[in-house]
C-alpha cells in the first residue's frame, strides 16, 4: 500500500512538475500592455479572458508555495477569483520561484489557486511577484512562453524589438503570430498592420529559427540586417510587408524547406527583396505577392520555387533568379546591365505560362542551353537585349506592348490597348467567383473591363 | 614615345574591339524607334565601340540597361547620375539630381530607395541653387547615404551605415553575403575607421 502511494505520488508529482501551458492558449500583445502581465488565456476554458486588457487583473508580491514541487500558490493579500481559472499568471521573481508563465487551473479560494505546474521546483517559494491577466507589451516578451499550437495576437502599434522565436510548433500545431487592428481576426491591411521597427539599430526584425511558425498581418522595417529572417522548416508568411531594411526584406537560410509566402510585399530593401533558398532543391512558393524597388535581385528563389499571381518590379538585379514554375506573374522593369526578368530556368520541363517578362535591363526570360521547358502564352517586350535567351519561344507568346495602366506606380492592371487581354492560356482562368468580365489574360490582372487609368491597384490581393 | 603611343592605340583599339557591337546598335535602334528616340551619331559610335549609349534624361524604363546607361556609369555599384522622377523609386547606387526643397515620401511614392554600397556615400547632386538642398525624407531607405544638416531625415527613414560583405553565391558569382553595422546615422560614422574584412566598395 505504501509502495502504491509512493508510485502514485511520483506520477502526480511528475504531471504537475512537467505539465505546460495548453496548446490552445492565446496570447495578447499590445503596445499599451506590460511585459510583467499574465498575457495568455486557455481558450478552451470557462473562465473570463483577462489577457485582452492593458492592465493586469490582479498583481501580487507575496506569493508563496509550501515546498519544492508544490503547484498551489498562496497569497495572504489574496484576490483570486473563480473567473481567473484558465488565465495565465506571470511570475516575475521571488525566492525559489522560476520566472515564467503559468496557467491557473483550479480556484481554491481568494488566497489560493493551483497552477498547471510547479513554479518552485527547488524549494518553498516566498515573496513571489506575479500578475494575472493583462496583455504583454511586445511580442518578443512572450516568445519564451508559447508552446506548440498557441496563437499570439499582436495589436496594431509600433514595436521596437527583435522577435526571436524560441519554441517550435509541430505538424498540425504550428505557432501562429497574427497581427490585428481593432479586434482579433480583422485582417488589417497597409499601415493598420502592427509594425516591428528596427529603428536603424537592430539587425533583424523577426528571426523565425524554429520549425512550424506562421506569421500574419505584420510590417517590419528599418533593420540593419534582414527584416524577416527565416531559418526554419515549414514557415508560412501571409500579408506581411518588409521594407527599407539595409539587408534583404526576407531571407531563407539554405537547407530549410517548405516555406510559403502569401500576399507579402518586400520593398526598398538594400539587398534582395527575398534572399531565397538558392542552394536548396526546395525553393519557396510565392502567391499574390509584390516584390519591388529593392537594391539587388527581386527574389533569388532557388530551384523548385513556384510563382503564382506575383509581381516583381523595378528591382536592382534580376527580377527572379532560379525559377522553376511561374503562372500569371509579372517581372517588369528591373534595372541593371545584367538584370533579367526571369533568370536561370534551369531544370528540365519547368513550367512558365501566362507570365510577363518585359522592360528589364537585359533579357525577359533566360533558360539553360539544351533544356526544354513547358513555356507558352508568355509576354516579353521592351527588354534591352532580347525577350528570350536559351529558351524556345512558345507558339502563343506575345511580343507586343503589355501596356499596363501605370506599372511605375504599382498599377499592373491591363490598359484597354494591352496585348495581354485574352492572350493567355485558355486553361488558366483565375476569375472563378470574381465579379466583372473576365477572359484569359497574361499576367496578374484577369479583368478586361478596366480602361487605362481606371483600374484597381488591388490585384487579387497583390498590392497591400 | 612613339612606341608608347602605338601601344596605347593598340590597347585602345583592342578594348573597343572587344566591346564593338553592331548587334547592340541594331537592338537599340529598334528599341529607340519604339520609344520615339532618334539615335545620334554619338549614340551610334558609342553602341558600336562600347556596346551602350548614354541614357537620355527622362527616358522611359529602367535607369540602367545593357544598351543604355547614365553617361557616368562605372559599374553595378556606381551606376551614375540620373534625374529624379517620382515614377522611379529605386535609385540604389545612383547619384540623383533632386530639386532642392523636394519632399521624398516612400508612403506617397510607393517606395523610396537610395541605398549605397559604402558608408557615407554622396547619393545626391548638391549643386547650389538647384539640387540636393533642404530635402525632406520620409519612409525612405537611406542606407549608407551621406546626409546633410540642411536635410530633414525623419525617423521613418533608415539611415543605417554598414559594410556590405562580399562572397560567392552557389553559382560562383560575387554577391553580398552579410552586413556589418557601422553606425545608425551618417553623422555617427567614425572619421577614422577600419573597414570590415571583405567589405564591398563602389569598384566591385
Amino acid at each position: 500500500m505504501i509502495r502504491l502511494f509512493v508510485i502514485l505520488s511520483i506520477l502526480l508529482f511528475s504531471q504537475n512538475s512537467f505539465a505546460a501551458l495548453t496548446s490552445d492558449s492565446a496570447w495578447e500583445v499590445r503596445t499599451t500592455g506590460d511585459n510583467t502581465n499574465g498575457s495568455c488565456y486557455d481558450t478552451g476554458g470557462s473562465g473570463t479572458d483577462y489577457s485582452q486588457q492593458d492592465a493586469a487583473q490582479l498583481s501580487l508580491t507575496d506569493l508563496t508555495t509550501s515546498g519544492a514541487g508544490a503547484t498551489t500558490i498562496t497569497s495572504v493579500t489574496g484576490g483570486f477569483t473563480s473567473q481567473m481559472v484558465d488565465n495565465c499568471i506571470r511570475i516575475a521573481s521571488g525566492t525559489n520561484f522560476t520566472a515564467g508563465y503559468y496557467e491557473i487551473v483550479t480556484f481554491t479560494d481568494t488566497n489560493n489557486v493551483v497552477l498547471d505546474r510547479t513554479p518552485t521546483a527547488g524549494g518553498a517559494g516566498s515573496v513571489g511577484a506575479g500578475k494575472v491577466g493583462g496583455a504583454a507589451a511586445d511580442p518578443e516578451q512572450v516568445t519564451s512562453g508559447v508552446v506548440a499550437g498557441n496563437t499570439v495576437w499582436i495589436k496594431a502599434g509600433t514595436y521596437s524589438v527583435t522577435v526571436n522565436t524560441d519554441t517550435a510548433g509541430s505538424g498540425g500545431s504550428a505557432i501562429q503570430w497574427i497581427g490585428y487592428n481593432a479586434s482579433r481576426g480583422d485582417w488589417p491591411r497597409g499601415t493598420d498592420r502592427p509594425l516591428i521597427d528596427c529603428a536603424d539599430t537592430r539587425g533583424n526584425g523577426v528571426v523565425s529559427d524554429v520549425d512550424f511558425q506562421q506569421w500574419y498581418n505584420l510590417r517590419v522595417q528599418d533593420c540593419t540586417g534582414t527584416g524577416f529572417a527565416l531559418s526554419n522548416d515549414n514557415a508560412f508568411v501571409w500579408n506581411v510587408k518588409s521594407s527599407s531594411n539595409t539587408g534583404a526584406g526576407f531571407s531563407q537560410v539554405d537547407g530549410s524547406t517548405a516555406y510559403a509566402f502569401f500576399e507579402i510585399e518586400s520593398a526598398s530593401n538594400g539587398v534582395e527583396g527575398v534572399d531565397g533558398n538558392i542552394a536548396s532543391t526546395v525553393g519557396g512558393s510565392y502567391y499574390s505577392s509584390y516584390i519591388h524597388d529593392n537594391s539587388g535581385e527581386g527574389i533569388s528563389a532557388g530551384a523548385g520555387s513556384i510563382f503564382f499571381n506575383t509581381i516583381i518590379a523595378q528591382n536592382g538585379g534580376d527580377g527572379v533568379s532560379d525559377v522553376s514554375r511561374a503562372l500569371n506573374s509579372v517581372s517588369w522593369g528591373n534595372t541593371g546591365v545584367n538584370s533579367d526578368g526571369w533568370d536561370e530556368i534551369d531544370s528540365q520541363l519547368e513550367t512558365l505560362i501566362n507570365t510577363v517578362g518585359s522592360e528589364n535591363g537585359r533579357m525577359g526570360f533566360v533558360g539553360t542551353a539544351n533544356v526544354e521547358n513547358i513555356f507558352d502564352y508568355n509576354q516579353y517586350e521592351g527588354n534591352s537585349s532580347a525577350g528570350l535567351s536559351n529558351q524556345t519561344a512558345g507558339d502563343n507568346d506575345v511580343t507586343a506592348d503589355a501596356a499596363f495602366t501605370d506599372g511605375a506606380n504599382d498599377d499592373f492592371t491591363v490598359g484597354s490597348t494591352s496585348s495581354l487581354i485574352n492572350a493567355g492560356s485558355p486553361g488558366s482562368n483565375m476569375a472563378i467567383g470574381l465579379a466583372g468580365t473576365y477572359k484569359n489574360n497574361i499576367g496578374v490582372d484577369q479583368d478586361d473591363t478596366v480602361t487605362a487609368g481606371g483600374g484597381s491597384t488591388d490585384l487579387l490581393g497583390v498590392i497591400q | 614615345m612613339r612606341t608608347l603611343i602605338m601601344i596605347f592605340l593598340i590597347q585602345f583599339w583592342a578594348f573597343n574591339f572587344a566591346y564593338a557591337g553592331q548587334t547592340e546598335l541594331d537592338k537599340e535602334q529598334a528599341r529607340a524607334q519604339k520609344l520615339g528616340i532618334t539615335l545620334t551619331d554619338g549614340d551610334r559610335t558609342d553602341l558600336l565601340n562600347k556596346g551602350w549609349r548614354a541614357r537620355r534624361s527622362g527616358e522611359k524604363g529602367p535607369l540602367v540597361r545593357e544598351t543604355s546607361r547614365p553617361q557616368d556609369y562605372v559599374g553595378n555599384f556606381d551606376r551614375g547620375t540620373v534625374e529624379f522622377n517620382p515614377k522611379w523609386r529605386n535609385y540604389s547606387y545612383h547619384k540623383v539630381n533632386v530639386p532642392s526643397g523636394t519632399v521624398l515620401d516612400g508612403a506617397v511614392m510607393g517606395a523610396c530607395n537610395f541605398t549605397q554600397i559604402e558608408p557615407n556615400t554622396e547619393a545626391f547632386d548638391r549643386t547650389p541653387g538647384f539640387f540636393g538642398h533642404n530635402l525632406v525624407f520620409r519612409n525612405c531607405n537611406l542606407s549608407n547615404v551621406k546626409t546633410y544638416p540642411d536635410w530633414t531625415v525623419e525617423e521613418s527613414c533608415n539611415n543605417a551605415q554598414v559594410d556590405y560583405i562580399k562572397g560567392l553565391d552557389p553559382d560562383g558569382n560575387q554577391t553580398i553575403v552579410d552586413t556589418v553595422f557601422v553606425a545608425s546615422r551618417s553623422e555617427d560614422v567614425p572619421k577614422t575607421r577600419t573597414k570590415a574584412p571583405g567589405a564591398m566598395s563602389k569598384s566591385d
